[in-house]
């Protein structure tokens, strides 16, 4: 089989659309969530010490990864419970040391209200407009707050008016966790219906409604697919047809609208790529995968690839 | 005679008075109106109208209704109204109606078109039609304007209580129901306009909860307020807190009442002066934030 020049992997690099902050000063935040038990002892313990932007940066290089993008977390220890939030300052440094390997990505939280410090509108307009950030990622799961509730209209406006895309948790919710199943795939429909300019990347792959989410990627050119979880080896065989299928609607398939990401600290790059190399894609499509399709999402085209690094911040 | 703003009146001018002439409630006030509507109003009957009920300044709002029985969009613009807001910028403000059912690629999609209102026309309030639209207030498509009016820090008229007479709509506005977005936005300043027939007890709670809240009272007229609202209005249970002479302005919704009437029947129900004054003045030019010299 003849490869085109542009498609050999050693030619480009990979861009991770999701990693989260999990940083050594603030990460042991995080440790009141069940998920980390249910996961064992050894997590608990890394997850106490946090990972830093060195460690991340290394991490990437062996993965070839160019750039990440890296997220202010907002989550809370299960529904009603305390809020465990990562402000977009505490990654402002990070983006600032390193604007060639990491992109803000801003987490929000959907409750908080209009006055707050972090009140979504106004905090996602502070952080595209004077800090650089790419786009918005929400997990709604840990907050109870339906997807297709009243008070995401608000969000999901302000981020059609500045042209950002929002990431956000689909499926279940977190093992173990008191979180909620608030992101039915098919949910996404009535908000792409009433935002019709809104760019929606679907994160964790919809689990258990995985053709749910296909079906509304093949429908609406809007939704994106991000199987970030569980890793590639376990990605459910209707995102690999998906991905996999050409020809019966342009623009719509899979290789144009499936993202590849590490949800960093879950996945490291280095073996999530092995991973995708074992699923047999045609090499076109594992570099949309990889890498092309985020830039399109994420209007990184602006910057040429290969000549400017793609992730610039403020 | 207190000086007064009228904080609703109407624009049916005849250029654009055919956009209405398709709602039922022409047939239902009787035939004469039928007549007056096919003609409108010229802005000199608005003026004069004022003049003879002592008002200094009325609120202009640029209507936005979906006519189910028309099958038109009936609407005049903010921009269609800038001549005449801006010939009589000392006797009128503007209200920007808004449609919360077009689409993003529609000029008039409401957060954009709300904000050019407001920021180069200098209107200074937000309305929606909630029953021309079908929708209700807790509706999430409204959400979007609702925060879009929060960061522009103006004020929302939406109509409460019954549908239009006649106008074949759903009564989808019962003041309640406005419960879940005052929490949602307890910083939004929601204007209620009309009463709320047949629930102005709902209104008159909403107002009493929420100090945001206000009620616009423009129908039904003031001979035909209830006790409790009138109650509410000269002193609350808990005077210091909730009484409502805060919270409530007059307005007539020229021409569908007559000013001079209405504020005859105003002037009759006996208000103290200070109470009166903050009803036909104060209180609008708080919400509204108008410039008034005094």
């Amino acid at each position: 089989m003849v490869q085109t020049k542009s498609s050999t992997k050693d030619d480009y690099k990979a861009i991770d659309i999701s990693v989260n902050a999990f940083l050594p000063e603030s990460s042991y935040k995080h440790l009141p969530l069940g998920l980390w038990k249910a996961s064992g002892p050894a997590w608990e313990e890394k997850v106490r010490n946090g990972w830093s932007a060195e460690y991340m940066v290394e991490m990437m290089d062996r993965g070839n990864v160019e750039c990440s993008f890296l997220i202010s977390l907002c989550s809370a220890n299960g529904v009603g419970g305390e809020e465990i939030m990562v402000p977009a300052e505490e990654i402002l440094p990070i983006l600032q040391k390193y604007p060639d390997r990491f992109v803000g990505m801003l987490g929000i939280s959907p409750v908080r209200k209009w006055g707050d410090k972090y009140y979504a509108p106004t905090y996602i307009e502070r952080a595209i407009k004077d800090h650089g950030f790419k786009g918005v990622h929400m997990y709604p799961h840990w907050y109870g707050v339906r997807i297709n509730d009243r008070r995401m209209y608000p969000i999901y406006e302000k981020c059609a008016e500045l042209d950002v895309p929002i990431a956000f948790q689909t499926g279940q919710g977190t093992m173990r966790s008191n979180s909620r199943v608030v992101a039915r795939p098919i949910w996404i429909d009535e908000i792409v219906r009433d935002f019709p300019t809104l760019r929606v990347i679907a994160l964790h792959s919809g689990y258990p409604w995985e053709d749910e989410l296909v079906a509304l990627a093949i429908t609406n050119e809007n939704v994106y697919v991000c199987p970030d979880v569980p890793p590639p080896r376990l990605w459910h065989a209707s995102i690999l047809t998906y991905l996999k299928e050409e020809g019966r609607f342009e623009g719509m398939h899979g290789s144009d609208k499936v993202l590849w990401a590490t949800d960093f600290p879950l996945q490291e790059p280095e073996t999530s790529l092995k991973e995708i190399d074992a699923l047999g894609l045609r090499p076109e499509i594992r570099r949309k995968l990889v890498r092309d399709n985020a830039i399109k999402v994420f209007r990184l085209d602006a910057v040429k690839a290969g000549q400017q690094p793609l992730a610039r911040t403020a | 005679m207190i000086r007064a703003i009228d904080a609703c009146v109407n624009p049916f001018f005849p250029e654009f008075i055919s956009r209405f002439n398709g709602f039922g409630y022409w047939k239902f006030l009787g035939q004469d109106w039928e007549t007056k509507a096919r003609k409108g109003w010229p802005v000199e009957d608005l003026l004069g109208a004022m003049d003879r009920s002592g008002v200094d300044k009325a609120g202009l709002v640029a209507f936005w209704a979906s006519s189910p029985s028309s099958g038109d969009r009936s609407f005049v613009t903010a921009r269609e109204l800038l001549p005449v807001l801006k010939a009589h910028s000392d006797r009128l403000f503007g209200v920007v109606g808004l449609n919360p059912l077009l689409p993003v690629s529609d000029q008039y999609y409401a957060p954009r078109y709300l904000e050019q209102a407001v920021r180069e026309y200098g209107f200074k309030a937000a309305h929606v039609g909630l029953h021309w639209f079908d929708m209700a207030p807790e509706d999430k498509r409204l959400y979007p304007i609702y925060e879009k009016c929060l960061e522009l820090d103006i004020p929302i008229v939406l109509p409460l209580g019954a549908a239009p007479p006649r106008s074949g709509l759903r009564s989808v506005a019962e003041p309640h129901r406005l419960d879940p977005v005052i929490g949602d936005f307890l910083n939004l300043k929601i204007v209620g306009q009309s009463v709320g027939y047949p629930w102005e007890r709902e209104s008159v709670y909403l107002a009493r909860n929420n100090g945001n809240f206000s009620i616009l009272a423009n129908s039904p007229t003031p001979a035909h307020w209830i006790p409790d609202f009138v109650g509410f209005i000269k002193q609350g249970r808990f005077p210091k807190y909730d009484a409502g002479s805060d919270q409530v302005m007059w307005g007539s919704n020229f021409p569908l009442n007559d000013p001079v009437k209405a504020r005859g029947e105003f002037d009759a129900i006996g208000f103290a002066d200070t109470i009166a004054a903050q009803l036909l003045h104060d209180n609008a030019v708080r919400v509204f934030k108008l410039d008034v010299k005094n």
